[in-house]
C-alpha cells in the first residue's frame, strides 16, 4: 500500500516561490509590476507579487490547458472501454473477491454488447457510440489503481494523490506552478455535479497552498459565480463610486505607508472583482454559441443538456485562457444495482457531449494544446452485487487521455482476464498525475511547496511519467 | 515509503560494466571478474543485456579476496535463472568462446572437474569446460555428438597445474575448436554438428548442477562470447591479464598520498554524504555505512567495500559519478570532490581500517544530542548592553537591541498612541477599541506612557474577549471543528464544550502543562471534572469517517489508523513542532524518529477512541477515553501494512526528546497516583512526560509555544519554521531570547498572559511599522541601512502592519456597526450560506440550514460560528479561513478578487453597512461633518484628515442625490451604507499597523 501520509525527501527546504505565501495573489489580480514599476515605487521588489501571473513550467509543455472530465461515482471499464471475453465465458462463477459493501456476487458479465473502432481497432460499447469515434485520438491506460474502496478518499486522491481530505489538488498545484493566462478568470475552474458535491468543497481545495489556487466552482445556470450579482439595492454607478472613493482613501493611507506592497495589490483586487462581474457573466453564457454548436454538444437533448452546456462551458473557459477545467458528471455512475440501467443513463448523458467537445477543440485547433482526461474516482468489480450492479473497486480501473501530446489509439496496462486487477503495467494515480504535470511542462519532483516542516508534493514520494502514451 | 531513486541497492548489481578496456568486448555474452569480495552473489559485468548472475549455493565454501575467489570446499555457483539467451545469442552465432583465468588448487582433480558448465547433470550438457587431473578438458553437444558432449576436446597430459592460467576454448563456424593456453594454441580439433539442440540451462561454476563434479581452485575471471575469439584476439586478453582495472579507472579521482585516518579523515565524509539513507533508520538498500561490520558486510545486493582495492569497490564507482544516472549521493545532493574520492580510495587501498568502538549506532539520534531544540532549557543571562541603546525598557528589549546594535541599526519610532491602541485592542482581544477607549489611553498615555500601556494591557488581558481572541490560535492548530469531515459530515452538536475549554483555559489564565495535560489525559487526571474531560476533544477534533462492520475490513483499518495518524501528528506538530507522520511508513529521514517509534506513540490512543457522551456533570459532550483498562496490542505495521502484525510495539516516547527515564516510568506513576477510572492510564504517562522539563518532552513543549505567542504578537516566530523544530527547521533569529523566555515562561508556572504582558509592555513590540517617507525614501541614513542590512526585518527594526484574520474582520465590522452580539459560550451558531456554497452532497444527520437568519443569534464573535467542515462559510473561505482538516499555524495572507467580491457583494457585508450607517445617523443626525468623523473614529481609532473628509462628504452626498432620484424609500440611510461598505473594503479597515 502506499504511504497514506507522504513524507518529504524533496531536499529544497523553502521552495523558490516561499515569497508567494506573504505576497498573495489571485483569480486574476492584477499585475502589480507594471503599475508599481510606472509609478516608479518599486526599485528592489521581486518581478512580480501576482503569484497568477503566467510563467514558464520546468519544460516547454505540450498542454496548455486541461479539461478533466471527471465520471463521479465510477464507471466500469469492463462493461465500456475493456470487454473481457473470459469474464463473459465464467459468468456466474463464484469466486473469493472481497467487495467494499461486503457480500458480493458471482463474476458477472457485461450487459452490453462492444465493437471495435478506428485504426486502433479499440473496443467500446453500445452505449458510447460517439465517443467511440474518436478512439485513435486516445490514449487509454487500463492498469489504474488507487488506496481506497470508497468514494470521498477516492475522490480525495485521485484530485490530490492522498485519500484523506486537506491535501492541494492537482489543479492547484498547476496553478501554482504554472500561473494562468488570463487575468480576469480563476485559472482552476470546476463545473460541478448538479447534483452537489460528495466530499465537498476540499475536492479542487488548495490544501496549505495559498488559497489563490483553489478551484472556483462555476455553476452552469444562474449566477455562475458566488457574489457576482450585486445586492438588489445597487447598481453598477453605486459601486463605481465606491469603488473611487475607496481608490481616494486608499491614496491616502498608501501615502502613509509606501513600500507595501500588499496594499496597491488589494486595491487593484477591488478593481479586478468590479470588471470580473461582466468577465465571468461573459463566458459562461452560451447564448452566443450557434445552434449548430448546441447541437454537436447534445444540448438540444434533455438526457445530454446538462453535460453539454458544461462541456460547452469549458471550452469557452479554455478558450478564454482558463488553465485548468474540471466537468463532474451528474449524479453518480455508481451502480449498485441494475448496472445497465445506470451506465446506459450516464453514458447517455455524456455521450454526444464529449465526443462534440473533442470534435470542436480539434476543429478550433484547441485539441492540440488542451489536454482532455476523462475517468472516475475508481472503477468496478467483475463480480456482481444486488443481482446486477457491481460494487466499487479500486484494483484496476482505467482512464483515457486524448489532445495534446498524447499518443492516440493506443493502450497502456492490462488488468487480468477477468478485470478485478490491474497486473500489467500498473498505474497509480501518482503516475497519472506525474504525467499530466509532465504534459504541462512540470517536473513533479521539482513542483514542491514547504508545509509544516517539509517539502510536499503532488505525487508524494513516489510517480512515473507514462512515457508510452506520450506522442 | 522507501524511493528507489535514493537507494544505494539498485544500483550494485551493475557496476563494473566494463565496456571499453583492453580486453575484447566484441560477442562478450557474460564476464565474471570476481571483484565483489564478499557475499554469495557473483555479478555479471559484462554490460551486455540483463545481467547473468551467478549464486553462490553455499559461501562458506569460498573465500574473497581481492580480484578472485577461492573454492576451497565443495560448492557451486549457478546462474539465477536458466540463460535462455545465453544459449540463443550462441545458437544464433553457432559460434562460441569460453575463456577463464583459473588457478587449479591442485592437478588430480577429475570428472572432468567443472570449471564453467552450462549443463543440467552430468551427462545432458551444451557445454562444459573442465579439468581432468592434469588436463583441460571441453565438452560440446552438438548435433553431431552425444547429449554429454562426447567426444570431448582434452589437451596433453601435463598442460594443467596448480599455476595460475589462461585457459579458452573456441568453436568457430566451420567447427574447428581450438584450446589455448596462456594465448598458445595447445590443442586444435574438428567437432561437426551444429548447435541447434542445446537447451536451456543454468550457467555454472565450479561444479555441476547436480553437485557431484567440484572443481576447487581460484576463480579469477569467467567469459563467454558468442564468437569464436581469433588467435590475436585471444592474446589480447591473455595479456589485458587475470585483474585488470575497469576503464573507467581513468576518470575517478587518485587516492590521495598520504595515510589517512577512518575517524578524522573518513567518517566525516561518509557523515555528511552518506548516512542520510545509509545508517540505523534508513538502511537504503540494507546498506548501513556508519556501523563497521554492516559496512563490510554491503547491501542486498552485495559488499561495496573491497579492502585493499577501492576500484573494485562499488562505492568508489558510485560516489565519483562515472555513471551519471547511478550517482551517488543521489538527485540534488551535494557530490563528494575528489579529494574527499581520493581520501576514500586512500582508506580502501590502504585496507580500510575501522578502529573499534567508533560505529556510529544511529547518526540522527547523535545529531538530535546536539541539536540545539532538544536539549534541556539553558538558563540565560540577559545581555549587558554595550552602548548604543538608548531605547530598552524591558528584557526582551535588550536581547532584540544586542543583535541591533551589533548590525548598526535601531528600532523604529514608538507608534502614536491612538494607532498603539488599536493595536494592542486587536492583538490582545481582536476587537477594535470604542473612540472614548482610545481617548482615554491617548490621555493617560500623555502622563505615562510605560503605565497607560502597562494598565491597557493589564485591563485587556483580564476581558473575558481575550481568551475569545487567542483561543482561535489555538482552535487553528488543532484542526478544531463541529463536524466530522469525510463524505457524511455529521454535526458534532457537542463539540463546543472543547472550544469553551480552551477559552476558559485561556481567559483563567491555566498553567499551560495543565492545558496540554489535560487536553490529552484529562479524564485519566480528573474523572469528575466535566471540564477536564472535555478538554480531551483535543483528541478528537480531527475528521473521522466510521463505516460498519459489513464494509471491507480493508477500509475501516484505513478509517481508523488515518484518524490515529492524524492525532498523533497534529499532537506532535502543534506541541512539539516536530513531524511525526512520516515516520508511519519509514523512519524519518532527518530527526530522530523511527518508525517504530511512531508506533509506540501510537500505541498510546490505540486502547480508546472517541465517544459522544455524558460528561461526569451529565451534560452531553464529546470526547476520549479508553475502552477500559486493558491495552490494545499495538503493531509496527512495516509500509503501512494493515495486515502485518509480526512485530508487538509496547508504549513508548521519542528517544531523542527523553533524558533517562523511560514511559514505564511515567507510566507506573500514572497508574499508582490515578483514582480509580476504567482506563489504561497510558495518555496520562504521556502527559507527565510531554511536559516534564527535566527528563522528558517539556523543554520542547515550552520552546513551541513560546515561540507561537511570539508569532501571533510580531507576525512572524523567532524561530520562522514555527512547526519544525527538528533538525531541518530554521534556527531562531535570537537563540538566547527564545531561551530566556522559555525559562521564564516554565519557572514560573506556564503563564502565557505573564509573556503577553512581557511582550506588549516591550519598546520593540510597541515601535512603529513604517521607515519610508512617500517614494520610497528612507526618513534616515539609519533607515536606509536597515533596509539593506536586514530587508526582511528579522531583527525587528519596524513592525510589519498585519492584516486582521477574517474572525477579527467579521467581529470588527459587526464591532463598529454597534450590531456585536456579545453572548460568549454555548452551542455554535450557524450562519446564513447561499445555496451557490451550500452543495455538500450525501450529508448524514441534519444538513446544513438553508435559511439560516442574519439576527442577533448569528452576530456573536466569530469564535462561536459553527464550521461544518463540508459546507464552509464563504466570506471566511475566501479570506484564508483554514479548512481545519488538518492543523494550521500560520493563516495565509493572500489577495484575491474574490474577497474583494465579498467586500462587495455579500449580503452580510452589506448588512453590517447598514447597521453602521443606522448606528451613526442615530448619533450624528443629518451632519455629515460628524457622521465622517464618527466613522473614522470607530473604524479606525482616528480623525479623518480633511481631504477624507471632503472626499467622504462629497461621496454621501452624491449617492444621496443618486438614490433620492431613483426614488429608493431609504436613500438617506443606503447612502450612508454606501459609505460604511466603502470603509469596510479600506486597506486601514483590514491590516493594523
Amino acid at each position: 500500500m502506499n504511504s497514506p501520509f507522504p513524507c518529504g525527501r524533496v531536499v529544497q527546504p523553502v521552495g523558490r516561490r516561499e515569497w508567494l505565501k506573504r505576497a498573495g495573489g489571485g483569480a486574476g489580480m492584477l499585475a502589480l509590476t507594471n503599475l508599481l514599476n510606472s509609478e516608479r515605487l518599486l526599485a528592489d521588489e521581486p518581478a512580480s507579487l501576482n503569484p497568477m501571473a503566467p510563467h514558464d513550467g520546468h519544460f516547454p509543455a505540450k498542454a496548455k490547458a486541461v479539461i478533466w472530465l471527471f465520471m463521479e461515482g465510477a464507471p466500469s471499464a469492463v462493461d465500456m472501454f475493456d470487454p473481457k471475453p473470459e469474464l463473459t465465458r465464467r459468468d456466474g462463477e463464484k469466486t473469493d473477491i472481497k467487495a467494499f459493501n461486503g457480500n458480493p456476487g458471482p463474476l458477472m458479465k457485461s450487459p452490453f454488447s462492444f465493437k471495435q473502432y478506428g485504426e486502433c481497432g479499440q473496443a467500446v460499447c453500445d452505449k458510447y457510440t460517439h465517443v467511440a469515434k474518436h478512439v485513435d485520438k486516445m490514449a487509454f491506460i487500463k492498469s489504474c489503481y488507487s488506496e481506497s474502496n470508497d468514494h470521498v478518499p477516492a475522490i480525495y486522491q485521485i484530485n490530490s494523490g492522498l485519500a484523506r481530505p486537506g491535501f492541494p489538488t492537482a489543479g492547484a498545484w498547476i496553478n501554482y506552478g504554472l500561473g494562468t493566462e488570463n487575468q480576469d478568470l480563476p485559472g482552476y475552474v470546476v463545473l460541478g455535479n448538479t447534483k452537489g458535491a460528495k466530499g465537498g468543497p476540499h475536492n479542487w481545495g488548495s490544501g496549505f497552498l495559498p488559497t489563490s489556487y483553489q478551484g472556483t466552482l462555476f455553476r452552469s445556470q444562474g449566477t455562475p459565480i458566488l457574489n457576482l450579482n450585486r445586492q438588489p439595492e445597487m447598481n453598477e454607478l453605486d459601486q463605481r463610486a465606491q469603488l473611487d472613493l475607496m481608490a481616494k482613501l486608499n491614496d491616502e493611507h498608501l501615502k502613509r505607508h509606501h513600500g507595501e506592497a500588499e496594499f496597491v495589490a488589494r486595491m487593484q483586487s477591488f478593481e479586478l472583482a468590479f470588471r470580473m462581474q461582466t468577465e465571468a457573466r461573459d463566458v459562461v453564457d452560451l447564448s452566443k454559441e450557434t445552434e449548430q454548436t448546441h447541437a454537436m454538444y447534445g444540448i438540444n437533448n434533455p438526457a445530454s443538456k446538462s453535460y453539454g452546456s458544461k462541456c460547452l462551458m469549458a471550452r469557452r473557459l479554455v478558450e478564454s485562457g482558463v488553465r485548468f477545467v474540471q466537468v463532474y458528471s451528474d449524479g453518480e455512475w455508481d451502480a449498485h444495482s441494475n448496472l445497465a440501467a445506470n451506465h446506459t443513463e450516464h453514458c447517455e448523458a455524456t455521450d454526444v457531449p464529449i465526443a462534440g467537445l473533442l470534435e470542436d477543440l480539434e476543429t478550433r485547433g484547441l485539441l492540440d494544446s488542451t489536454l482532455v482526461i476523462w475517468g472516475g474516482e475508481f472503477g468496478r468489480m467483475p463480480v456482481s452485487q444486488n443481482g446486477n450492479g457491481r460494487d466499487h473497486n479500486p484494483n484496476g480501473f482505467l482512464q483515457w487521455m486524448a489532445g495534446a501530446g498524447v499518443k492516440g489509439g493506443v493502450s497502456y496496462g492490462e488488468t487480468d482476464e477477468i478485470g478485478y486487477a490491474a497486473v500489467e503495467n500498473r498505474v497509480s494515480v501518482n503516475d497519472l498525475h506525474a504525467t499530466l504535470l509532465h504534459l504541462l511542462g512540470l517536473d513533479h519532483k521539482r513542483l514542491t511547496y514547504y508545509h509544516n516542516g517539509r517539502s510536499f508534493r503532488l505525487t508524494d514520494v513516489a510517480g512515473n511519467v507514462i512515457h508510452e502514451v506520450l506522442a | 515509503m522507501r524511493t528507489s531513486l535514493f537507494c544505494l541497492f539498485v544500483l550494485i548489481s551493475h557496476v563494473n560494466a566494463w565496456s571499453d578496456s583492453n580486453r575484447v568486448t566484441n560477442g562478450l555474452q557474460v564476464l565474471y571478474t570476481f571483484d565483489e569480495g564478499r557475499g554469495d552473489v557473483v555479478h555479471d559485468v559484462s554490460g551486455t543485456g540483463e545481467p547473468l548472475d551467478l549464486a553462490i549455493i553455499d559461501a562458506n565454501m569460498v573465500q574473497w579476496s581481492q580480484g578472485f575467489v577461492t573454492l576451497r570446499n565443495e560448492t557451486l555457483m549457478k546462474s539465477d535463472r536458466p540463460a535462455k539467451k545465453l544459449r540463443q545469442s550462441i545458437v544464433q552465432s553457432k559460434e562460441l568462446t569460453i575463456e577463464a583465468w583459473v588457478k587449479p588448487a591442485n592437478d588430480t582433480q577429475s570428472g572432468p572437474a567443472r570449471i564453467v558448465s552450462f549443463s543440467s547433470d552430468t551427462s545432458h550438457r551444451n557445454i562444459t569446460l573442465g579439468q581432468n587431473a592434469n588436463a583441460w578438458e571441453a565438452r560440446l553437444r552438438t548435433t553431431a555428438t552425444s547429449e554429454n558432449g562426447t567426444p570431448a576436446t582434452v589437451t596433453a597430459r601435463g598442460t594443467c597445474s596448480n599455476e595460475l592460467a589462461h585457459i579458452v576454448y573456441a568453436r568457430d563456424l566451420s567447427g574447428t575448436a581450438t584450446m589455448y593456453l596462456n594465448s598458445l594454441a595447445i590443442v586444435s580439433q574438428s567437432v561437426g554438428g551444429d548447435l541447434s539442440n542445446w537447451d536451456d540451462f543454468h550457467l555454472l561454476l565450479a561444479n555441476e548442477a547436480t553437485g557431484d563434479r567440484a572443481w576447487l581452485g581460484e576463480l579469477h575471471l569467467v567469459a563467454i562470447y558468442s564468437r569464436a575469439l581469433l588467435p590475436g584476439e585471444v592474446k589480447q586478453n591473455y595479456e589485458a591479464g587475470s585483474d585488470q582495472e575497469p576503464p573507467w579507472a581513468e576518470s575517478v579521482p587518485s587516492p590521495v598520498a598520504r595515510t589517512v585516518d577512518f575517524v578524522n579523515d573518513v567518517q566525516p565524509i561518509l557523515r555528511a554524504h552518506c548516512f542520510e539513507c545509509h545508517s540505523a533508520g534508513n538502511e537504503e538498500g540494507s546498506l548501513n555505512l556508519a556501523i563497521k561490520s554492516l559496512a563490510m558486510e554491503g547491501g542486498e545486493h552485495g559488499p561495496v567495500l573491497v579492502r585493499g582495492n577501492s576500484l573494485a569497490s562499488s562505492i568508489v564507482h558510485l560516489v565519483s559519478g562515472v555513471e551519471p544516472d547511478r550517482m551517488m549521493p543521489p538527485e540534488d545532493n551535494e557530490p563528494l570532490n575528489a579529494e574527499q574520492i581520493g581520501i576514500l580510495r586512500a582508506w580502501i587501498d590502504q585496507g580500510a581500517a575501522w578502529p573499534a568502538g567508533v560505529d556510529v549506532l544511529d547518526p540522527r539520534l547523535e545529531k538530535a544530542r546536539e541539536h540545539w531544540s532538544f536539549q534541556r532549557l539553558k538558563k540565560t543571562a540577559m545581555p549587558v548592553s554595550k552602548g548604543g541603546d538608548v531605547w530598552s525598557r524591558t528584557s526582551i528589549d535588550a536581547f532584540i537591541a544586542e543583535k541591533l546594535v551589533e548590525n548598526k541599526i535601531s528600532v523604529s519610532k514608538p507608534l502614536p498612541p491612538n494607532a498603539l491602541a488599536r493595536r494592542i485592542y486587536f492583538d490582545v482581544i481582536g476587537l477594535p477599541p470604542t473612540p472614548e477607549q482610545v481617548d482615554t489611553f491617548v490621555s493617560s498615555y500623555g502622563e505615562d506612557p510605560i503605565q497607560a500601556v502597562s494598565s491597557l494591557v493589564d485591563q485587556l488581558l483580564s476581558s473575558q474577549h481575550y481568551g475569545e481572541r487567542w483561543a482561535r490560535h489555538w482552535l487553528d492548530l488543532v484542526r478544531f471543528a463541529e463536524s466530522d469531515g469525510q463524505e457524511s459530515d455529521r454535526d458534532r452538536p457537542t463539540a463546543f464544550r472543547y472550544r469553551d475549554f480552551v477559552i476558559h483555559a485561556l481567559n483563567d489564565d491555566m498553567p499551560f502543562d495543565q492545558f496540554v495535560r489535560w487536553q490529552i489525559a484529562g479524564d485519566e487526571y480528573e474523572p469528575n471534572s466535566p471540564v477536564a474531560v472535555a478538554a480531551t476533544g483535543f483528541l478528537t477534533a480531527g475528521t473521522n469517517s466510521v463505516l460498519d462492520e459489513k464494509f471491507i475490513e480493508e477500509e475501516r483499518l484505513f478509517n481508523r489508523y488515518n484518524e490515529l495518524d492524524d492525532v498523533i501528528s497534529t499532537l506532535g506538530t502543534s506541541m512539539l513542532g516536530i513531524t511525526v507522520g512520516c515516520a508511519r511508513c519509514h523512519d524519518h529521514k532527518y530527526d530522530a524518529f523511527s518508525a517504530r517509534e511512531y508506533y509506540r506513540l501510537l500505541s498510546v490512543f490505540h486502547s480508546g477512541d472517541r465517544k459522544s457522551g455524558k460528561l461526569p456533570n451529565g451534560e452531553d459532550g464529546l470526547f476520549f477515553r479508553d475502552f477500559d483498562s486493558s491495552v490494545r496490542t499495538t503493531w509496527l505495521f512495516r509500509r503501512s501494512d494493515f495486515f502485518d502484525r509480526e512485530l508487538e510495539v509496547k508504549m513508548g516516547f521519542p528517544s531523542m526528546l527523553s533524558a533517562g527515564r523511560d514511559a514505564d516510568q511515567y507510566w507506573t506513576e500514572a497508574k499508582s497516583e490515578s483514582q480509580k477510572v476504567n482506563s489504561t492510564f497510558q495518555r496520562r504517562a504521556l502527559a507527565e512526560w510531554i511536559t516534564d522539563v527535566e527528563f522528558g518532552g517539556g523543554p520542547l513543549l515550552a520552546r513551541v509555544i513560546v515561540n507561537r505567542i511570539w508569532q501571533h504578537h510580531f507576525g512572524q516566530g523567532l524561530v520562522r519554521t514555527e512547526n519544525d523544530f527538528g533538525v531541518r527547521g530554521e534556527l531562531p533569529t535570537h537563540p538566547d531570547l527564545l531561551e530566556y523566555l522559555a525559562n521564564d515562561f516554565v519557572a514560573n508556572g506556564w503563564q502565557f498572559k505573564r509573556l503577553h504582558r512581557m511582550i506588549l509592555n516591550s519598546a520593540v513590540y510597541q515601535q512603529g511599522s513604517k521607515r519610508w517617507s512617500e517614494r520610497w525614501q528612507p526618513y534616515s541614513q539609519q533607515d536606509a541601512d536597515a533596509m539593506k542590512v536586514d530587508p526582511d526585518n528579522r531583527l525587528l527594526w519596524k513592525m510589519t502592519p498585519m492584516r486582521l484574520e477574517v474572525e477579527a474582520l467579521r467581529d470588527a465590522m459587526l464591532s463598529v456597526s454597534g450590531a456585536l452580539n456579545l453572548q460568549a459560550f454555548g452551542p455554535s451558531f450557524k450562519p446564513y450560506i447561499p445555496p451557490e456554497a451550500n452543495l455538500a452532497r450525501n450529508i448524514k444527520g441534519e444538513n446544513y440550514p438553508s435559511d439560516a437568519p442574519d439576527n442577533a443569534d448569528t452576530r456573536r464573535r466569530s469564535v462561536y460560528m459553527f464550521h461544518k467542515r463540508l459546507v464552509p462559510y464563504p466570506l471566511f473561505q475566501a479570506f484564508d479561513r483554514p479548512d481545519l482538516l488538518v492543523g494550521c499555524s500560520r493563516r495565509q495572507n493572500t489577495t484575491v478578487a474574490p474577497q474583494a467580491m465579498a467586500m462587495l457583494n455579500d449580503r452580510f457585508v452589506r448588512d453590517c453597512a447598514i447597521d453602521f450607517a443606522r448606528h451613526l445617523l442615530a448619533d450624528g443626525g443629518d451632519n455629515d461633518m460628524k457622521l465622517v468623523e464618527d466613522s473614522f473614529r470607530l473604524a479606525f481609532s482616528r480623525r479623518p484628515s480633511d481631504l477624507e473628509t471632503e472626499a467622504s462628504i462629497s461621496f454621501i452626498q452624491a449617492q444621496r442625490e443618486a438614490r433620492e432620484e431613483r426614488d429608493r424609500l431609504e436613500a438617506p440611510i443606503e447612502a450612508v451604507a454606501d459609505y460604511c461598505q466603502t470603509l469596510f473594503g479600506l486597506n486601514e479597515f483590514i491590516y493594523v499597523d
